[in-house]
Formats: C-alpha cells, sequence, structure tokens
C-alpha cells in the first residue's frame, strides 16, 4: 500500500519525462492527481503549483537527455 | 576544533575523460580529483585498474548520481552494492550522492529531481543513506541539488530539510554552491542568507560550477546549473563566507561538464578558490 508521498513522487516523475500528462495534468491537475492516488490535501496543493519550473525542468531534463549518447554514461547527469 | 585559518583543505577537479591530460600533467596542482562513479559500473577491467591508479597518485572521491536516496520509496539495495563494489575495487577518499530522487515507478527521470521536502521523505531518506551506509561501509557524503521546480506540498525549506537528513544521518554534506546559489535566486531569496542557514558544521566537501539564464514562454527567467559556464564572482563570495565559518578541512571540486576551456582557465579557477579559502589576515589570531 503505497502513501501519498509515493504517489506523490510517481506523478512528479511522470510529469518531468511526459509532455502529454503535463499538458494534461496542467489542464485538470486534480484529475490527473487522483489518477495517481492524490488524496484531497493533496489536490488542494496543487492549486499554488510552481507550473513555470515544471515546465523549464521538463525542457531541462529533456535537453541533458538528448544531449546523452545511446548507450554511454560519459556525459552523465552533471548535477 | 581546529579554526578556520589552520584548516588544510584541498582544491580539485572533477575528472572527466575531456580533461584527463590536463589533470594528469597538472597534479602538482589538483589535490583531489573526484570521478562520477556511475561510469564506472560497467567499465571494464583496464578502466577500473587506470581509476586505482589514479586513486594511488591523488585522492579520488567517488560522486554517485543514480541511487535516488531521497525517496519516499526505498532505496534499491543491488544500485547500493554497484557503488559498495566499486568504493572496494578503487579505494577512494570518500563518496558522496545527492538528495535527490531520480525515478519512481520504473519511471527514469534521468536527472536529479528534488521530492517535496516533508518529514516523510526525511524519514525514509535517512532510511535509505543508512542502508547505503551499511552496504558500502562508508557513510556517504550528502549534495544539496539545485531545482528549477519547487515541489508541492513541501512544508520544510530546503536548508531545514537537509539539515534534518544530515544530523538523523550522522552524515557529511557536500556543499554544491552553485546549487545553493540558484535555488535561492530563483526563489527570490539572499544566497549568502541561504548559506548561513545550511548544516555547515557538517560540510566536508563543496562543489563549485556554474551555470546560465533560461526563460520561459511566459518570460519568467530562472538561473539553470548547467556545469558548462564557469562559476560567477558569487559563488567564490559564498566559498569566501564558508571558509570563514569552516570546522573541518574540505575537499572543494570545480565541476564543468563541457564548453570547456583551456585547461590554464580551470587551473586559474582553482587557484581563486585557493584564494577564496585562505582567510585574510587581519593581524587578529584566533585559537580553538
Amino acid at each position: 500500500m503505497r502513501d501519498v508521498a509515493q504517489s506523490w513522487e510517481s506523478l512528479l516523475a511522470r510529469l518531468f519525462v511526459d509532455a502529454e500528462l503535463r499538458a494534461r495534468f496542467k489542464r485538470d491537475p486534480a484529475c490527473v492527481g487522483r489518477e495517481f492516488g492524490l488524496d484531497e490535501r493533496a489536490l488542494a496543493a496543487l492549486t499554488n503549483a510552481d507550473w513555470t519550473g515544471l515546465d523549464l525542468a521538463a525542457r531541462s531534463y529533456a535537453h541533458k537527455q538528448a544531449q546523452r549518447a545511446p548507450g554511454k554514461l560519459r556525459s552523465l547527469w552533471p548535477w | 576544533m581546529a579554526a578556520a585559518a589552520d584548516l588544510r583543505h584541498r582544491v580539485g577537479i572533477g575528472w572527466r575523460p575531456e580533461l584527463a591530460a590536463g589533470i594528469f600533467a597538472h597534479l602538482d596542482r589538483i589535490d583531489v580529483v573526484e570521478v562520477i562513479a556511475d561510469n564506472y559500473f560497467k567499465a571494464p577491467r583496464r578502466e577500473l585498474d587506470a581509476l586505482r591508479a589514479l586513486a594511488e597518485q591523488v585522492p579520488v572521491q567517488l560522486h554517485g548520481v543514480g541511487l535516488g536516496l531521497a525517496s519516499a520509496f526505498a532505496v534499491d539495495s543491488a544500485r547500493i552494492d554497484k557503488i559498495a563494489r566499486l568504493i572496494e575495487r578503487v579505494r577512494p577518499a570518500g563518496w558522496s550522492e545527492h538528495l535527490a530522487f531520480v525515478r519512481a515507478d520504473g519511471v527514469e527521470i534521468g536527472h536529479l529531481a528534488m521530492p517535496p521536502r516533508t518529514e516523510r521523505t526525511v524519514e525514509q531518506t535517512v532510511r535509505n543513506v543508512e542502508r547505503a551506509r551499511a552496504i558500502t561501509g562508508v557513510m556517504p557524503a550528502l549534495e544539496n541539488i539545485a531545482t528549477l521546480f519547487d515541489p508541492p506540498m513541501s512544508t520544510l525549506s530546503e536548508s531545514e530539510w537537509t539539515r534534518r537528513i544530515v544530523h538523523a544521518c550522522g552524515a557529511p554534506m557536500l556543499l554544491d554552491l552553485h546549487n545553493s546559489y540558484a535555488n535561492a535566486v530563483n526563489a527570490g531569496r539572499d544566497a549568502m542568507a541561504d548559506l548561513g542557514e545550511f548544516p555547515l558544521e557538517a560540510v566536508r566537501s563543496i562543489h563549485l560550477s556554474g551555470g546560465m539564464w533560461i526563460s520561459h514562454a511566459n518570460g519568467t527567467r530562472r538561473l539553470l546549473d548547467d556545469h558548462v559556464h564557469s562559476p560567477p564572482d558569487i559563488v567564490f563570495e559564498l566559498l569566501r563566507a564558508f571558509a570563514g565559518r569552516a570546522t573541518a578541512a574540505c575537499d572543494v571540486v570545480l565541476e564543468r561538464d563541457g564548453n570547456y576551456p583551456s585547461f590554464s582557465v580551470m587551473l586559474a579557477e582553482l587557484d581563486r578558490a585557493r584564494a577564496a579559502l585562505t582567510p585574510i589576515d587581519t593581524g587578529v589570531r584566533r585559537y580553538a
């Protein structure tokens, strides 16, 4: 049985890598949040979510992924 | 406890294949080398032998990027085993990992992400770090990450969240000054004030790096920690401020992952770090 903190991480991981889910999430965060098992308190927190940061983070991650040579770790995450 | 002026910090650089020649040619000016551990998990024997040989010439710090210790999920022991085997093989001066999660439910983010900063993630992160220590036999230094996205549901500030984890684990902290700076300016906070909120007494290593400003379509700008630019002046100012409050010797590592300048430029940055670590002599002596 997962808790809400784990549900949050699952949702965040998907939001970072899935542009379609991200777009749907921004249109209807409560609906997507429920799909991931968030409770009402967590859903309420979505109203103040950092959309700009989410977009920029996802863009940055995608850029880094694109820079990585297939099958190689040499340019692995610089952070 | 030694006075800040008496501490013998080591200054070095992150190992990258592109920098290998420069590093070997200037080992007299490089006190420590940090190596990305994950790059060696599947390395052939000759590369591991080379890494071990490097570690015999200069202190090597192994730096993990893929464990995902800061999470509401338990860390995968098999991943820790890889670090443990590498530590056994290389015998580094120490190892470190990030306070980040990198995957969930089979989804690999491919990057370091900050989880919601809550009591729950403090508790599980502490368990994860303890497990990493138990398997490897060495407590990792824990590094603060840069984040462009403030995690929802966070109830703790980054510094308080970090402090609780570091203290509960009894772990050393790897303080990334550009990460701290980027998070501060992106949140509209004062970076120097933020610095003082971290558990500085636990800091045993420091990262120096740079970044660039990026823009959202809505016009918002945020500072991205990208490691392909030189550390800005503020990073050296933060280093100097830290040095004045340091309670233990630290390894200070310059991180650069691309757009490499000439090695002489990077050596000059190491010299600048050394200068920042050297307290200005006011003629007043402090004693422990």
